[in-house]
């Protein structure tokens, strides 16, 4: 049974307004600040940035994968990176990156959204 | 020993049938639980999460088609299945799903070699030609449409959904549960506000045990089988999604051999992840990786976990065909608008709780796309762009 013409124009708006809302929300939300120990503490998903050196590097075809190391360590690890971010993902290397913290078993790591060189 | 191994395997049955009835409540929350806890007998605990994990698979299909709240696993139960019970037949989709899941597991259980040699050989090949699949099949939830301006609508609807998944699943803002929130307004919500709008009464249920074709029984169950070593192979796709590919891979499947293949693939993804698990040692599901913290990956170990599957099986089917009838039973005595506005409000709380605002905004989201295929008489599985489009983007290297 179709939706009356007022219906359909109204779920169709509010799926582009549902779209619209969460597309620009991406844009002002801001990844939290956080050293390692921190976010162990975080829940599952959160948008976390953090700072720390390169250890124990890898990588294949599709993904580039590392412990960083701020005093904790913390196993980061980015899928299809682009050739700019295997250059800039150097064995002890000072980086800066930003991701979803997520739990593989009962160990956190983080999936990289960005990645760049950091100054300490 | 062996006593205490059964009570635990009894005991993981007794909690899959919970996890599986109950909407909302995931086999990997409980896992996830399992995981930080300490037990005396490991092995035991191990064997209650696999036999948990195999009974939450048949349990869960009574909810997702008898009050269409579907869960991740077999969404696309819900479609047919719900079809079947407004014609009455609500207890021959449910037996038929748990006949592909008890053939799956059966088939799945005895060709564990035959997985993971054809993991073995074929990994790199099927990776590679996915993003070719998953484009032809997009193509043809298009093509399939035969008036032109369903073709449109259907593309409409796919792209949105499709947008949806990009940005709930690999965006940068935090969505709690987008999978549950998500799946739960495309197949849940706006099934539930159909029935409402049409004001649906729930016909009397055939009790009459019709015989299912044998042929649909080893035909769904050999391809859920194929769902699973789709699932295992495929990051990023679930098991839903597998018997979704396979349906438009091997053309038009009737909507019994698609309940008995639904049915099967979830069953199939939880065997194989427990034997991609010891074979080399990655996880593909929350029950896989609690068994990986609790346990070593001998073949001593496999064999068990195989065994507690196999009685699961059984149990599985037994107690999904009794829970069933007395499911009908209450709901045929219920008026059934009061059913759905029930079901409705629950799935709303259990996205409110479960997930955060933008899940909220998600699941809002969702609902109108699945509303808008309702209406427009557009295939509701046109909605699965929600996960094939951020998978063919992973895949392409896109995100």
């Amino acid at each position: 049974m179709p939706l009356k013409p007022s219906w359909e124009k109204t779920a169709l708006a509010v799926s582009i307004a549902g779209i619209a809302c969460l597309f620009f929300a991406q844009n002002y939300f801001q990844a939290e600040q956080l050293t390692i120990g921190e976010i162990e503490k975080e829940k599952n998903g959160t948008l976390v940035e953090t700072k720390g050196r390169i250890n124990q590097l890898g990588e294949n075809e599709k993904t580039l994968f590392f412990e960083l190391f701020d005093g904790n360590k913390i196993f980061a690890i980015k899928f299809n990176p682009t050739t700019e971010e295997r250059k800039i993902a150097r064995e002890n290397k000072f980086v800066k990156i930003t991701g979803k913290k997520e739990l593989n078993g009962k160990k956190p790591e983080i999936i990289i959204e960005k990645i760049s060189l950091w100054e300490p | 020993m062996v006593l205490e191994l059964i009570c635990w395997i009894f005991l993981g049955c007794i909690i899959g049938l919970f996890t599986g009835l109950a909407p909302g409540i995931h086999v990997n929350t409980i896992a996830a639980i399992a995981i930080t806890m300490q037990f005396s007998n490991p092995l035991g605990a191990s064997l209650m999460i696999a036999s948990m994990s195999i009974v939450h698979c048949f349990a869960d299909l009574i909810p997702s088609i008898l009050l269409g709240a579907p869960k991740e696993e077999n969404f696309l139960a819900a479609l047919p299945g719900h079809k079947m019970l407004l014609k009455g037949k609500g207890l021959l989709a449910v037996r038929l799903a748990a006949t592909g899941a008890l053939a799956t597991g059966i088939i799945s259980l005895a060709f564990i070699p035959v997985f993971l040699l054809l993991i073995l050989k074929g990994e790199k090949f099927f990776s590679a030609i996915i993003p070719f699949a998953l484009v032809f099949v997009l193509g043809t939830m298009v093509f399939c449409e035969k008036e032109f301006e369903k073709k449109i609508w259907a593309i409409i609807i796919i792209v949105l959904s499709g947008i949806l998944g990009l940005i709930v699943l690999g965006g940068k803002i935090f969505v709690q549960e987008p999978l549950f929130a998500c799946i739960t307004g495309f197949f849940g919500a706006a099934t539930i506000i159909e029935s409402i709008r049409k004001k649906s009464v729930l016909p009397k249920q055939c009790r009459k045990k019709t015989k299912i074709n044998s042929k649909d029984a080893l035909e769904g169950g050999a391809l859920g089988f194929i769902a699973g070593i789709i699932t295992t192979i495929l990051p990023a796709t679930g098991s839903s999604q597998s018997a979704f590919i396979l349906q438009k891979i091997f053309g038009k499947i009737r909507a019994k051999k698609f309940l008995v293949l639904i049915g099967g693939s979830s069953i199939s993804n939880v065997v194989f992840g427990f034997a991609g698990l010891f074979a080399w040692e990655k996880t593909r599901n929350g029950s896989a990786a609690a068994i990986r913290g609790l346990i070593g990956l001998s073949q001593q170990n496999l064999v068990m976990i195989m065994i507690a599957c196999a009685i699961a099986l059984g149990f599985g089917f037994i107690a999904t065909g009794i829970i069933s009838k007395l499911f009908i039973e209450k709901i045929e005595k219920t008026n059934y608008k009061k059913i759905n506005l029930a079901i409705l409000s629950l799935l709303c709380a259990l996205v409110m709780l479960l997930s955060n605002g933008f899940g909220i905004i998600a699941f809002i989201t969702a609902t109108s796309i699945g509303l808008i295929a309702v209406s427009k008489k557009s295939r509701r599985t046109n909605c699965m762009a929600f996960l094939m489009i951020p998978t063919l983007f992973f895949y392409l290297g896109l995100q």
